[in-house]
């Protein structure tokens, strides 16, 4: 074996010129390779990170009714049979493998102008009712001011603190801590202004982007839960927030919590439940979108490398025939059938697989060549370089086959006649 | 007795048309003999090489080859027969031109699976047996004709197989380098090497111990008595004139070849 590996480099470093031609082929069509799943792959993460936002790693529990948030305003009360979440079920929810901690909070979206500083309004963002743990779960930091105390909680402080978008709106060039806000005709001291601690923002290069991530940039206003009730109702549904572990655990411990979530409630419309809203799938299937255009591209490269593989079995075909004397000596001092096809077949290996890591690297090239020039994400897949230099032996071993063949079944006499 | 060749008969079909290139040939050799096979060109001396190394099968007959029978053999067993019982040595030399004398020589001996270590050793062992121990890391173009022959013959003696087979051995050297191969052969032949020349140099041939004289796929200790039988096989066959053969010219497609070949060198 490594015999024939060392003469299939001398076979192709002495015709140097016709082995690089003949490689072209599956070095172009690796490399196309190579610097599309790079840019699906930069791509893909984008897609990721812009959703989940990067070291987050939280996943909401909301109440749904059929595939939609359940959202309570005016017109829409609370839900038959849905309770408030219990700490019984908090503890369950805690107890839950790779929760690292977890928070009650209630919602509502400010379609109505509940929320306004003089004139300004925060229509569009909305009013957040948040436990002790909210702002630790979420990995916000306070920026300025102070969070919600324990007596803010008992006492039933009207307190509220800001984040980023919302003091854009309502406070834009003004700075808020201390001035008194309205929500729902009630006035609330703002106390502080919290920001997101890992700084993320989503990568938004479209319309399409713009509304995916929507919900990253409307404002919001927390308010201590205790005091809910006093701008809204007693009794609305709680949400849930869990931070996890890592990213991957998002979807399986988001599912747990919905199951201990739902067993709580008994609902008289049986199409409410808590749903995880999993935004690793969402993120999935954003990313299927970008790969099926990609996966055309990959066909077309896939004909390069069929066009490269024909290439390669007409050069070896020109080798046997060049070396028909070689394969007759070889045949009548005694090699057998299978080690002169396992010599032919092997130089075609070692050409397609040579042509193979030369695309890859040309591929990585080309890849942070468009990364810099369109720029675009990409990210370079170590699997991908792999598969690519184990497909480009395939391609040897199925082109090579033939011509292997042929030089294995020469006739010796005749092969050794021709000079 | 190494070998033994029993009526072997060899027919070569072109268009439709049979041609005899062996004629009943009855060859036996004894272990450690220095044979020539001496003939013009066209004779079939050739053919009867090729068949004696394994590599042509003949029309009919029977072939035994150090006491077994090889014509009803498969291909690769046909391989280690020539691998391990049969060394050959070409007119043209047949040596790799990228590989150096050393690689050539050890060639047949991956072949037969030997390990890496052992295979320089032995190749070195095998170059020294025919004086070339200084170059063995020349490759074939620094080497002049007879070196390259010698090469050769070390290739073949490697695994030490009983038969030498040489076809032309000389015939593309000068005198002198043509009578250093004839002196290296006798070398070999008193270690007990058994040796069948092919060629068609009475000068070369006498060097043999003994020789056998072919004509027109007769062969005969007799010069005389191989050509008279092969007039009158002629005379008789032309009595029967048309050879049309109902089978289509398959494996033999390329016979024309042999014969104009022959008819050259």
């Amino acid at each position: 074996m490594f015999e024939n590996i060392r003469m299939s480099f001398k076979g192709i470093w002495s015709h140097k010129m016709r082995s690089f031609l003949t490689m072209l082929g599956i070095i172009i069509g690796i490399a196309a390779i190579i610097a599309i799943v790079s840019t699906i792959k930069g791509t893909n993460e984008q897609i990721k990170e812009n959703l989940i936002g990067s070291g987050n790693n939280t996943v909401k529990i909301q109440l749904n009714q059929g595939d939609y948030e359940y959202e309570i305003d005016d017109y829409s009360g609370i839900p038959d049979g849905v309770t408030q979440i219990s700490d019984a079920t908090m503890t369950k929810i805690g107890k839950i493998d790779k929760v690292v901690s977890a928070s009650r909070y209630l919602r509502r979206t400010d379609y109505n102008g509940y929320v306004y500083y003089l004139n300004n309004s925060l229509s569009g963002g909305s009013v957040t009712g948040v436990d002790k743990n909210y702002f630790e779960t979420l990995n916000y930091v306070l920026r300025e001011g102070r969070g919600f105390s324990e007596s803010d909680y008992d006492n039933y402080n009207k307190v509220a603190v800001l984040d980023e978008d919302s003091v854009e709106t309502l406070f834009p060039g003004e700075d808020p801590v201390g001035k008194t806000i309205e929500i729902n005709k009630e006035p609330f001291v703002v106390i502080g202004i919290v920001t997101s601690g890992t700084t993320f923002e989503p990568t938004i290069t479209s319309e399409e982007d713009y509304y995916t991530y929507y919900e990253e940039t409307a404002g919001n206003v927390y308010i201590p839960s205790s005091d809910w009730p006093i701008v809204f109702q007693f009794d609305e549904p709680e949400n849930l927030v869990i931070q996890v572990e890592s990213t991957d655990d998002m979807t399986s411990v988001g599912k747990a919590a919905a199951d201990i979530l739902n067993a709580a409630i008994s609902p008289a419309d049986d199409t409410i439940s808590y749903k995880a809203e999993d935004l690793l799938e969402q993120a999935k299937e954003i990313q299927q979108l970008s790969e099926s255009t990609n996966n055309m591209l990959i066909w077309i490269a896939g004909i390069s490398l069929l066009v490269g593989g024909i290439g390669v079995m007409n050069i070896m075909l020109v080798t046997v025939t060049e070396r028909t004397m070689e394969i007759g000596l070889k045949k009548a001092i005694g090699a057998k059938k299978n080690k002169i096809l396992g010599q032919f077949l092997t130089e075609a290996v070692v050409l397609t697989s040579l042509g193979g890591i030369i695309g890859v690297i040309c591929g990585i090239a080309l890849a942070e060549i468009i990364s810099k020039a369109a720029d675009m994400p990409v990210a370079i897949s170590g699997p991908a370089a792999v598969g690519a230099v184990a497909f480009s032996m395939v391609i040897g071993i199925v082109f090579g086959m033939m011509p292997s063949y042929k030089a294995a079944n020469l006739d010796p006499i005749e092969a050794l006649r021709r000079e | 007795m190494i070998l033994s060749l029993e009526h072997i008969y060899k027919d070569y079909v072109q268009d439709k048309l049979v041609v005899p290139v062996l004629k009943d040939i009855n060859l036996s050799v004894e272990e450690g003999e220095y044979v020539a096979i001496m003939g013009p060109s066209g004779s079939g001396k050739t053919t009867l090489m090729n068949i004696i190394g394994c590599l042509d099968h003949p029309t009919s007959g029977e072939y035994i080859l150090d006491g077994k029978s090889v014509l009803g053999l498969k291909d690769n067993a046909l391989s280690d027969v020539r691998l391990n019982s049969i060394g050959f040595v070409f007119q043209t030399f047949q040596l790799m031109p990228r590989e150096t004398a050393l690689e050539n020589v050890s060639l047949p001996l991956s072949y037969a699976g030997v390990k890496k270590s052992e295979k320089k050793e032995r190749a070195m062992k095998a170059l020294e047996r025919v004086g070339l121990k200084e170059r063995a890391l020349f490759k074939p173009t620094q080497l002049s004709g007879g070196q390259k022959q010698r090469v050769a013959i070390a290739r073949a003696m490697i695994n030490n197989p009983k038969i030498l087979l040489a076809d032309e051995p000389t015939g593309a050297l000068d005198q002198k380098s043509g009578e250093q191969i004839m002196k290296l052969f006798r070398k070999l032949n008193e270690e007990g090497v058994t040796i069948i020349m092919i060629t068609h140099d009475p000068g070369i041939a006498k060097n043999a111990k003994k020789i056998y004289y072919i004509i027109d796929g007769v062969i005969s200790e007799d010069e005389e008595q191989a050509r008279t039988t092969a007039e009158a096989l002629e005379k008789e066959s032309a009595i029967d004139d048309d050879f049309l053969i109902d089978e289509e010219p398959s494996e033999e497609s390329s016979d024309e070849k042999e014969v104009t070949k022959d008819e050259k060198s």
